[in-house]
């Protein structure tokens, strides 16, 4: 009788699938923050309309902008969730962005702040 | 399905949703993990799902799916409520298609239903924040795999003791 | 259990090997979902950058063409271009100019078309902005480097040559004429404009999904960008090289006319290329820039020339008058947003705060 399916080992060519795959994940999770340049741009949207963008060289000493229930700092450095009346405060736990790719989300207060590389956010300049 | 076999699957739905909540519960309590998404869960309560897809088939590994929706929606939020439920409405049909109609292991069940169940709910959270949830990707993929891993290799450990005690499976 | 576990055994060993392939295949679909998700946000556009209008043209064009549409876009520019500028030889402005005071000259439909707006426009800011203003703007030259202030009774002499009044349209025939000679038009306070609307009609055609050009510091966009959300446009800080703030918009086309542009300085005073076509001299009216939204890119263009020159208040009313937004940029730091745009500007420069219009 085979075994129950439970307790069914994987096979060769399961296991180094598998094994793999968790490289693959390891590979792409730690070179997407080693190879992740630097911010250039800070883009904060609400409900998925953008509410605030600006080149991080432009920004001087920290600003805090109030959006929703969520206080957003803003910064040459990066920015980062202040902030915020969501119960479980994950957003501000998320700390300062610096890098381009780099992201939070508060879900409650439907708030994301991103940080992009390349004049991302920016499409064009006028003047 | 005689009665003492429709006894048995109630008290098995009863515990699997019961180690479900639980389970939800105790991950609430972890604190966010560094480089990943806040928010984010290891997805153990899908051990439940997985037990439930191999020990009594689809129909109750979906209703598992729903219960923890619905939890999530009570215990911490609309928002939630709609990433928890979107994630187990996609990784239920796939662990129970793995474990149900192929060779492949719990463990690489798991795997599938963690990476289905974050895969649904980056879409969901790129649709309720906007194009800033992608930067998630690379951590939800890490964390599908290495939580698919664990409870793949959980539910190999328990499997042993659920089936000696209620010893059935619903084909 | 044991029902399945027999069901099991009586499917074969190649069944089985189907099957795992199905899982394997199915786990793959999901990792590549998971890995490929970013990119149905996009995909790369095409971008190019090409010199016209006497500036350069940058274009991002997000769609399968996209590449074939920048390329025929930047054609219908340079074309436009050989057509409107008055050092183009044989173009239509040149050969106008050309024939002042003397004969009605043949010109293409667009070029006929951009004169009546600009017509237009010179009528309702009161000769604000005013194509004729040619013989003043050729004067001072701030092209060349020399740098120099035109004596009061050159400008005078000049001035008698510049007015709406002189240039005359058939636009039933597609001809025109300048009455005396000595006049002469310059679209130089709209080309940049007309050139974004020049590329957009080809995106149009084209079907591109979406894309943005920008000619200077006019820019078009069209279509909706992939990545969702709005165009953000940053706006140049007159004071810096930096940005001042970010405009969002859905649509349309914007220009800014600034005193910063072309410009010199001369025993401490600031001469800037925006003439007020009434007195010769660069505008002054307390005003550092004026960004300008509107439907049209010419006329976004001609727009906030005609601003600038008229001033923060009569300016508003002029944007009015043709539906148009704008910002004005005071010299004291103040930035005033017209009604439409006070959603979708966000000030982030330092050393700027919002006021109310004046």
């Amino acid at each position: 009788m085979r075994a129950p399916r439970s307790r069914r080992l994987p096979g060769k060519g399961e296991a180094a699938a598998l094994l793999a795959l968790l490289l693959l994940a390891l590979a792409v999770f730690f070179g997407a923050r080693r190879f992740a340049p630097a911010g250039e741009t800070v883009l904060i949207e609400q409900n998925g309309e953008t509410v605030f963008s600006a080149r991080l060289a432009d920004l001087g000493e920290a600003r805090v902008l109030e959006i929703g229930g969520a206080a957003v700092e803003v910064s040459r450095r990066g920015a980062r969730f202040l902030e915020s009346d969501c119960p479980d405060r994950l957003c501000v736990k998320a700390g300062l962005l610096t890098r381009a790719g780099e992201s939070a989300v508060c879900l409650p207060n439907r708030v994301s702040v991103r940080i992009t590389g390349g004049g991302g956010s920016i499409d064009a300049v006028t003047g | 399905m005689d009665k003492k076999n429709a006894a048995k699957h109630a008290a098995l739905c009863g515990l699997l949703g019961a180690l479900a909540l639980s389970l939800s519960y105790l991950e609430g309590l972890l604190p966010p993990l560094p480089g990943i998404p806040p928010g984010a869960k290891p997805g153990l309560s899908n051990l439940a799902v997985l037990a439930a897809a191999d020990l009594l088939g689809l129909p109750a590994a979906l209703s598992l799916a729903v219960l923890k929706g619905g939890f999530a929606f009570l215990t911490r939020g609309v928002t939630p409520g709609i990433m928890s439920l979107s994630g187990g409405l996609l990784s239920a049909p796939a662990m129970t298609l793995i474990l149900r109609k192929t060779k492949l292991s719990p463990l690489f069940a798991g795997v599938t239903g963690a990476l289905a169940h974050n895969a649904a709910q980056l879409a969901a959270a790129r649709f309720l924040t906007g194009p800033a949830a992608w930067g998630y990707a690379p951590g939800m993929l890490l964390l599908g795999v290495v939580s698919g891993l664990l409870t793949g290799a959980c539910f190999s450990g328990i499997s042993a003791v659920l089936e000696k005690a209620f010893g059935h499976r619903t084909p | 259990m044991k029902a399945i576990l027999e069901k099991g055994a009586r499917l074969t060993e190649r069944a089985w090997k189907r099957l795992a392939a199905a899982g394997l295949a199915l786990l793959l679909v999901v990792v590549l979902a998971i890995a490929l998700f970013p990119l149905l946000d996009g995909g790369s556009p095409a971008e190019i950058v090409t010199y016209a209008m006497g500036s350069y043209v940058r274009q991002t064009v997000y769609g399968k063409n996209g590449e074939e549409a920048a390329r025929e876009a930047a054609g219908a520019v340079q074309a436009l271009d050989n057509e409107i500028s008055w050092r183009a030889v044989g173009g239509d402005i040149q050969r106008l100019n050309e024939h002042a005071g003397d004969d009605w000259i043949e010109l293409s439909e667009e070029t006929v078309g951009l004169l009546a707006l600009a017509q237009e426009v010179c009528e309702k800011s009161g000769g604000a902005f005013d194509v004729t203003v040619a013989p003043l703007t050729h004067l001072w030259d701030f092209d060349d480097a020399k740098n120099e202030v035109p004596s009061a009774e050159k400008i005078a002499d000049r001035l008698q040559y510049v007015g709406g009044k002189f240039l005359r349209l058939d636009q039933n025939e597609n001809t025109a004429s300048l009455r005396n000679t000595g006049n002469a038009v310059d679209l130089g306070g709209l080309g940049k404009g007309a050139a974004c609307d020049a590329a957009c009609a080809v995106y149009e055609t084209l079907g591109v999904r979406a894309a943005v050009i920008a000619v200077g510091g006019s820019i078009g966009v069209y279509g909706t960008k992939p990545a969702g959300g709005r165009w953000n446009i940053a706006v140049r800080d007159p004071n810096s090289d930096g940005s001042i703030g970010t405009l969002s918009i859905e649509r349309g086309f914007v220009s800014t006319s600034g005193s910063y542009e072309k410009c010199f300085e001369k025993d401490g005073v600031l001469y800037h290329h925006l003439l007020d076509p009434h007195t010769g001299m660069p505008a002054r009216t307390g005003l550092l820039s004026v960004t300008v939204w509107s439907e049209n890119g010419a006329l976004s263009d001609m727009l906030s020339t005609a601003c600038f020159v008229l001033g923060e208040s009569d300016g508003a009313a002029l944007l009015e008058t043709f539906g148009a937004e704008g910002i004005f940029i005071r010299e004291d730091g103040a930035v005033a947003v017209t009604d439409g745009l006070s959603e979708s500007f966000q000030l982030t420069a330092e050393g700027y705060a919002l006021a109310p219009l004046a």
